[in-house]
């Protein structure tokens, strides 16, 4: 075949009209894809923090509510010299000691891809594994040891590719929160001291006896990374009589954030405590045949 | 950049390029699950790089993301089955050069996934978007001379392929 047979083709490929079908086509594609950004602030096949963090409202309740509702229960019993079966000081200080917690997540709202989430997390450094039907579908991986970046790998299983993000802690603090949270409970204390909050009655969860303090104050977050309109909240936490840890956690919330209605749930249970994690389950293992995409990739032109 | 920000360029840019990108990818592809498939990467590349893309550079950049989208496209098609799209319909014919026709273009759009960069960018813009080599100069930020050098070496290297892929 020579130049002129090429161009002739191209030529023809050139004046081809496009078909009314693959227009529509063309329009549904574009449009489902921006209502899927829309919905989950994240495309669904890059949902890069959407289920370790879920948003900004969901972010602040996840494991650091487990520890601001330790520190109510603290407020609470130690201010009141409680003598209950639990003592929630020596809750808050056990929470803060432990090496490493094992944790299954469940979310009822909004509707996931996955079943559960297994999450393993150090002081330093966090994996979760999303399971479907038995089989881990997505592993993500956070790092939190540089002291400028945050790294977020997520290894997409089913479509076999693996996003590597990394974030400036000096442009978004996301993580950098999230793990102050868990290594400075204290930091929590502040943002809930004006917070009202109750005791539950003792209740056997599973077999366990357990003490529970619940909270539905807003003001327990403390400010909040923009304006949120009719946030309301939920919490429950549950803590073993016998051990001192925290063994189930319920969460719900809704509000409106940057214009977007958001509405959440999730339960946390099976927690392990005090693990002694190996740190090999923190090293990202992407299958040599996956493709890997960093981000940001493009270079200047 | 906030999301909601993020969410406004990407709204404006998907309105923008509403005609292009179908009219190129699918060009590119001429079969619609692979025309699918490659609006799917565009529109994720485009998310994926919106900081870059508000600027006047931006259609430089989604040029570079449609065609990086049809070449894994293609990638993934050809390592999925390992035949290449066929169901267009072509110049009408007899059936049997017809079939050759159909064949022949499908090879010379894998063929064309698989160019470099700026050569991919130099043919689609000649043939499929049919712009003179001014235009073609101007959008490559080269002189004129150049851009004919860039189609020129696609056309030698499409030349290559095919024959090898014959």
């Amino acid at each position: 075949m020579n130049n002129q047979h090429i161009e002739e083709i191209l030529k023809n490929i050139g004046a081809e009209e496009i078909p009314a079908d693959v227009h529509k086509i063309a329009q549904e594609t574009s449009n489902n894809f921006s209502s899927s950004l829309g919905q989950t602030k994240q495309p669904k096949q890059h949902i890069l923090l959407e289920q370790i963090m879920k948003s900004k409202i969901t972010k602040l309740a996840a494991a650091a509510v487990i520890f601001a509702l330790v520190v109510l229960g603290l407020f609470e019993f130690v201010g009141t010299g409680n003598t209950s079966g639990v003592v929630w000081a020596d809750v808050v200080s056990k929470v803060g000691a432990s090496r490493g917690l094992i944790v299954r997540s469940t979310d009822s709202l909004p509707p996931s891809e996955d079943d559960y989430s297994i999450t393993y997390t150090s002081p330093t450094h966090c994996r979760r594994d999303f399971y479907k039907d038995g089989q881990i579908i997505r592993t993500g991986y956070v790092d939190f040891t540089d002291s400028d970046t945050d790294t977020l790998t997520d290894v997409f299983h089913k479509k076999k590719f693996c996003l590597i993000t990394t974030y400036k802690k000096s442009e978004n603090g996301l993580f950098l929160e999230w793990r102050d949270e868990w290594t400075n409970p204290s930091f929590l204390v502040q943002s809930i001291l004006s917070s009202e909050h109750n005791k539950l009655a003792q209740k056997t969860i599973e077999g366990v006896l357990c003490e529970g303090i619940e909270t539905t104050d807003p003001a327990c977050f403390g400010p909040l990374p923009g304006k949120v309109n009719n946030l309301q909240v939920e919490f429950r936490l549950w803590v073993s009589v016998e051990t001192g840890y925290p063994f189930l956690y319920e969460s719900k919330m809704s509000g409106e954030y940057e214009g977007q209605w958001d509405e959440t749930g999730c339960v946390m249970d099976q927690f392990q405590w005090d693990v002694e994690l190996d740190p090999g389950i923190f090293e990202p293992n992407i299958p040599s045949e996956y493709e890997r995409l960093t981000w940001p990739e493009i270079k200047e032109p | 950049m906030r999301h909601s920000e993020r969410l406004e360029i990407f709204e404006k840019l998907r309105a923008e390029y509403s005609a292009f990108l179908p009219s190129v990818l699918w060009k590119l592809t001429g079969d619609r699950e692979l025309f699918t498939e490659a609006m799917q990467y565009t529109l994720m590349g485009m998310w994926q790089h919106i900081e870059k893309l508000n600027g006047r550079k931006a259609g430089a950049y989604i040029y570079r993301i449609a065609l990086s989208a049809n070449s894994k496209a293609w990638r993934n098609r050809v390592g999925g089955n390992g035949e290449l799209p066929t169901s267009r319909t072509g110049i009408e014919t007899d059936p049997g050069e017809k079939l050759g026709r159909i064949e022949l273009t499908a090879k010379v759009r894998k063929a064309i996934s698989q160019l470099p960069e700026r050569q991919g960018r130099a043919i689609v813009m000649r043939y499929l978007q049919q712009h003179d080599y001014e235009t073609i100069s101007e959008k490559l930020h080269c002189s004129e001379a150049s851009a004919r050098s860039h189609v020129s070496k696609a056309l030698a290297a499409l030349k290559d392929k095919l024959a090898t892929s014959a």
